[in-house]
C-alpha cells in the first residue's frame, strides 16, 4: 500500500514537530528537529547513542518540554505541559525503559490513568474483559487479574505494548520496542505494528538500533546525528550503506568489514605477549558470546551501542553477575569472579560509570575516599594510623593532581576532580587490572585530557592491564591501543589496533548487522 | 482479588487466634465480655490511625505526625465546645484541622520535594506545641452531653467507636479497590515516575494520602476526647504513632511503598490492640509493652524484606536465556505473588 507514502506529501496532515529545540544545561541535544508522523504510515527513527531519539520521543508525548520549537496535530498547534495532554490528544507511549507497575496486575495497568468508571466505581469486569482483549492483540496469554511483577522481562515488555495500542491512540510513539525480546517474539511484535499503521491507521513513531527491522517495517525513515535530522526520506529510496555512514560518519575505511578481519596486518601487533584477562565464549544472564583479550602494559577499548553489553561485561569479570558458561583467564590461569572483593584480591580495581551512587562516598572528605577500600594496610590492632593513611592517600591524589580542599566531603569538589578522586581509590588499591567504565563522563575538556594521560600511562608505564568501556569515539582512539566492539551482547572479533581506525570504522562496526 | 490463593491477611487472622487463646488461657478476665469492650474501644483509635498511615505508606511516606495531630484535633473540639460552640460544630473544626494538617504535609512532600520523615517529622513537633500553647499546657473540660455520644456511646452493645471504625473500613476498602483514585495510591507508591507518565497527577495522590491520615487522626481525636470528656494537651503523645506504624506493618502494608490493604492494617490494629490488652490483664507491667510490639514489627518487616528479595532473585532466575536484564525494578514494584 502506497497510500501512507503518499499522505506524507500533505503538509498540514498528521502530527509533526518543527524546529524543535532542547538544551541539558548547556548541551543541546535536540538542534531544530523538524519530522511528521502520517496516520498509517511508520517512521522509523535511527541514530547512535545520545543523538537524541529518546528526548525527541519524550518531547512529543509530553514527559519533556521542548525548549524551543513546536507541535502541531493536523495542522493546529499543540502544547503538552504534562503526559497526560498528549494522551489525550490520542498519542501513545512505550518509553525505552519498562514502566508497566510491578505492584498492579495487568488490568490496573492496562487502565493506568484511564480507568472506566461508573459514578466514581470502577467498572470492574468490563476493564478485565478489555484487558484480555487487549492482550490478545499480542497473542499474550496472561492472566490479567496477576500482578505483573509475576511475568518476565520479555513478556513484560509486550504487555506494554499491547497496553499502549489499548489506548486506542491515533499516534503510537515506540523506543526500542524490541531490545529485550527474543527473535521469534520480535516477528510478531513488528508483524502488529505493521497491521496496527495499515488496518487502523495508526501514526507510529519506531525507534531502533536494528537496521533490519526498520527496513522490514517503516515507510519512512530519519537518521538523527548529534540532533540534527540528516536523512528523512522514504524507506525504498535509502540504500542501508547511505544510512550507517550518514549515522557513523562518512569516511569510513571498511576496515572492520568481515573480509579484512583475518587480515594479518590489521591485527594488533601486541599478540605475541600473553594475555593477562582471557574471557573465551563467556555468557551471563546478559552477555551472549563474548570474547575479548586484554594485555599488560596496554589499553584495551571496549566499544558499542548503549546494551550492547559493555558495562555487563565488566561486571562479570568484577563478579558483580554470575557466569552462566565459558572461560575467563587471568594471568593464564582459570577465573571465577564469585564476588568484587575476591575480585579485588586478585588484582582487579573497578570504576563504574555511575559517580554519583556507586563512585564516591559525598560527605566523606577525598583522603578517605581514596584509603576506603586500604584501610586495613593502615591498620594495626584495629587503629587506624591516620596520618600514614592522609600522607599515602595524598601521594596519589599528588600524582592525579587532584585539585580543591582535600578535607572537605567529595561531594563539593566539581566533577572532574571527583572523577580523579574515583579514579585514586583504584590506583590505590595498586591493581594488576585496572577496569574503568565512561571514566571521562560529565568531566571538563581539560580534566578529560588529563584523565585520558593518566590511563595511557598507567599501561604504558606501569605495565597495567586497563580495559576501558567508553561510549565517545575520540576517547577510544586516543587513549586505547587496540579495541573490541561490542555488538548485540556479543564480542568475538580479534582486537583491532586502533591507530588503523577512523571513527566511521568505529561506528559502522558498532552498527554491523548481526 | 485473585482466586484460589489465601489472601496474606490470614497470617495476622491466624496470630490473633492464637494471642487470643493464650491470653483466654491465662486469665479469665480477658474472656469476659467486659473486656472486649475495652479491647476494641481502645483498639478503635489506634486502628483509625493505623488506616490513616496506611494510605501514606502505600504511596512510600510515612507519617510521623498522626499522633500530635490527634492530639491537636481533640483539642481544639474541646475548646471550641467551651467556648460554646455546639458539638457538631467542634467536629467540624476538629475535622477541617485534621486534613489540613494532612494537606501541609502532602503539600511540602510534594513541592517543596522533601523527604516525609522530615516534614511529617516537623509537623509533629508544631502540632504537638499548638494546643499547650493555646492552653498554656492546662486541660479542657467538655460538658456537651451529646458530644459523649462519639465516644461513650455504643450500638446494640458495640460502642460507636468500633461501629464509626467498621464504617470507615468498608468506605477505604471501596476507595482503594474499586476508585481510580485507590490504584493511582497503589501506583504513585510503586513508581511515582512511571504514574506521571500514565498521565496520574502525583500532587493529587500525595495531598489525598496525607489529608486521609489526617482525616483519621482527627476521628481519633473525637473518640479520646469524647471518652474522657476533657481535652488532654498530651494526648497522642504516647505509644500511637508506634502502634499505627506498627499495626499498618504487621497488616502486611509494606514501608517501601506500593503494597498492603485496608482489612490487613485492620487486622494488625487488632493484633496490636490484642497484645496490649492482653497484657494489662495478665499483669505485664505496660512498659513491657513497646518491646513485645516493637518484636512483633521486626517479625513483620523481616517477613516483607524476604518477600522482596525472593521475588527479586526469581525475577533473575526465571528470565529467559540471553534476555536482557530488566531495568532495575522499582523498589516498591516487587512482589512475591506467584503461587
Ligand atoms: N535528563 C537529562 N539530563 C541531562 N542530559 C540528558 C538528559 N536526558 C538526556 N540527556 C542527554 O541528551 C543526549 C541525548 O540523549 P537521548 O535522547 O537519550 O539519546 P538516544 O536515545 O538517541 O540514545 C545524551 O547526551 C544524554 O546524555
Ligand atoms: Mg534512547
Amino acid at each position: 500500500m502506497m497510500a501512507g507514502l503518499d499522505r506524507s506529501m500533505v503538509g498540514s496532515h498528521g502530527l509533526s514537530v518543527h524546529s524543535i529545540v532542547k538544551r541539558y544545561g548547556g548541551a543541546e541535544v535536540l538542534g531544530g528537529v523538524s519530522i511528521s508522523i502520517q496516520p498509517g504510515q511508520i517512521l522509523g527513527l535511527v541514530g547512535h547513542n545520545g543523538a537524541g531519539k529518546s528526548t525527541l520521543l519524550k518531547t512529543i508525548s509530553g514527559a519533556v518540554r521542548p525548549d524551543d520549537g513546536s507541535i502541531l496535530i493536523d495542522g493546529t498547534k499543540v502544547e503538552f505541559s504534562h503526559p497526560a495532554d498528549a494522551l489525550k490528544a490520542g498519542i501513545a507511549t512505550v518509553y525505552q525503559e519498562l514502566s508497566l507497575l510491578g505492584n498492579l496486575t495487568v488490568t490496573q495497568n492496562v487502565f493506568l490513568g484511564h480507568e472506566l468508571t461508573n459514578a466514581g466505581f470502577l467498572r470492574l469486569d468490563q476493564m478485565r474483559e478489555q484487558a484480555k482483549q487487549a492482550m490478545a492483540t499480542l497473542n499474550l496469554k496472561v492472566d490479567v487479574d496477576r500482578l505483573v511483577s509475576s511475568y518476565p522481562v520479555a513478556i513484560r515488555q509486550l504487555m506494554e505494548i499491547a497496553v499502549a495500542i489499548h489506548r486506542d491512540a491515533r499516534y503510537l510513539l515506540l523506543d526500542e520496542p524490541t531490545t529485550s525480546l527474543e527473535g521469534e517474539q520480535v516477528g510478531e511484535l513488528l508483524d502488529v505494528v505493521a497491521e496496527l499503521a495499515r488496518e487502523r491507521n495508526i501514526g507510529v513513531l519506531f525507534i531502533s538500533h536494528k537496521l533490519d527491522e526498520l527496513y522490514r517495517i517503516s515507510d519512512r525513515m530519519v537518521a538523527l546525528v548529534d540532533g540534527l535530522v540528516c536523512i528523512d526520506s522514504p524507506t525504498d529510496s535509502v540504500p542501508r550503506e547511505d544510512l550507517i555512514a550518514a549515522i557513523a560518519g562518512s569516511e569510513a575505511s571498511s576496515i572492520l568489514d568481515g573480509s579484512h578481519r583475518e587480515e594479518p596486518a590489521r591485527i594488533s601487533r601486541h599478540h605475541q605477549a600473553a594475555p593477562s584477562v582471557r574471557a573465551v565464549h563467556l555468557r551471563t544472564h546478559v552477555l551472549e558470546d563474548v570474547s575479548v583479550v586484554a594485555y599488560p602494559g596496554q589499553v584495551t577499548g571496549i566499544y558499542g551501542l548503549i546494551g550492547s553489553g559493555r558495562t555487563e561485561f565488566l561486571r562479570a569479570l568484577m563478579g558483580l553477575d554470575p557466569i552462566v558458561s565459558g572461560e575467563l583467564e587471568l594471568d593464564g590461569n582459570p577465573y571465577h569472579p564469585s564476588s568484587p572483593a575476591k575480585a579485588a584480591k586478585v588484582g582487579l580495581a573497578y570504576v563504574t560509570e555511575d559517580r554519583k551512587n556507586s563512585g564516591i562516598v559525598p560527605m566523606l572528605n577525598s583522603w578517605y575516599n581514596v584509603a576506603l577500600p586500604i584501610l586495613h594496610r593502615f591498620t594495626k590492632f584495629g587503629v587506624l594510623n591516620v596520618k600514614r593513611m592522609l600522607a599515602n592517600a595524598d601521594t596519589i591524589l599528588d600524582q592525579l593532581r587532584v585539585r580543591g580542599n582535600r578535607g572537605v566531603g567529595v561531594h563539593s569538589l566539581s566533577g572532574g576532580n571527583q572523577q580523579k578522586v574515583v579514579l585514586a581509590r583504584a590506583l590505590g588499591q595498586t591493581p594488576n587490572v585496572l577496569l574503568l567504565d565512561e571514566p571521562t563522563k560529565g568531566v571538563d575538556i581539560a580534566v578529560k585530557v588529563e584523565i585520558h594521560r593518566i590511563i595511557r600511562q598507567l599501561a604504558h608505564e606501569t605495565g597495567m592491564t586497563v580495559i576501558l568501556v567508553s561510549s565517545e569515539d575520540e576517547e577510544i582512539l586516543d587513549v586505547a591501543d587496540h579495541v573490541c566492539v561490542f555488538v548485540a551482547r556479543r564480542c568475538s572479533q580479534v582486537p583491532i589496533c586502533v591507530s588503523e581506525l577512523t571513527i566511521a570504522d568505529l561506528r559502522q562496526a558498532a552498527w554491523a548487522t548481526h | 482479588m485473585k482466586k484460589g490463593r489465601l489472601p496474606e491477611e490470614v497470617g495476622v487472622l491466624g496470630m490473633i487466634v492464637v494471642v487470643s487463646i493464650v491470653f483466654s488461657v491465662m486469665s479469665s478476665t480477658f474472656r469476659t465480655v467486659d473486656n472486649l469492650q475495652i479491647l476494641l474501644l481502645n483498639g478503635a483509635v489506634i486502628g483509625f490511625l493505623a488506616l490513616g498511615q496506611t494510605f501514606v505508606l502505600l504511596t512510600g511516606g510515612i507519617d510521623l505526625s498522626t499522633g500530635s495531630n490527634l492530639c491537636l484535633t481533640g483539642m481544639l473540639a474541646a475548646i471550641a465546645m467551651y467556648n460554646g460552640i455546639p458539638w457538631w460544630g467542634a467536629v467540624v473544626i476538629a475535622v477541617a484541622a485534621g486534613v489540613l494538617v494532612g494537606v501541609f504535609n502532602g503539600v511540602l512532600v510534594h513541592y517543596a520535594k522533601l523527604p516525609p520523615f522530615i516534614v511529617t517529622f516537623s509537623t509533629f513537633g508544631i502540632a504537638a506545641s499548638i494546643p499547650k500553647i493555646l492552653t498554656g499546657a492546662q486541660s479542657v473540660s467538655v460538658k456537651d452531653p451529646f458530644f459523649a455520644i462519639i465516644g461513650r456511646g455504643s450500638i446494640a452493645n458495640v460502642p460507636i467507636p468500633v461501629v464509626m471504625l467498621a464504617i470507615a473500613v468498608v468506605i477505604f476498602t471501596f476507595i482503594l479497590r474499586r476508585t481510580a483514585l485507590g490504584v493511582h495510591i497503589y501506583s504513585v507508591g510503586g513508581n511515582a515516575e512511571t504514574s506521571r507518565l500514565a498521565g496520574i497527577s502525583v500532587p493529587k495522590v500525595t495531598i489525598v494520602v496525607y489529608a486521609m491520615s489526617g482525616l483519621c487522626a482527627a476521628l481519633g481525636g473525637l473518640i479520646t476526647t469524647s471518652r474522657l470528656m476533657v481535652g488532654y494537651p498530651v494526648a497522642g503523645s504516647g505509644n500511637e504513632l508506634f502502634y499505627s506504624i506498627a499495626s499498618a506493618v504487621v497488616g502486611g502494608v509494606s514501608l517501601f511503598g506500593g503494597i498492603g490493604t485496608i482489612p490487613g492494617a485492620l487486622l494488625g490494629s487488632v493484633l496490636i490492640a490484642t497484645v496490649s490488652n492482653g497484657m494489662n490483664v495478665v499483669h505485664v507491667e505496660s512498659y513491657w509493652q513497646p518491646l513485645v510490639i516493637g518484636v512483633i514489627i521486626l517479625g513483620g518487616v523481616i517477613l516483607d524484606t524476604y518477600r522482596r528479595q525472593v521475588s527479586l532473585t526469581r525475577l533473575l532466575t526465571k528470565r529467559a536465556p540471553g534476555a536482557r536484564s530488566p531495568n532495575a525494578p522499582p523498589s516498591g514494584a516487587v512482589t512475591a505473588t506467584e503461587p
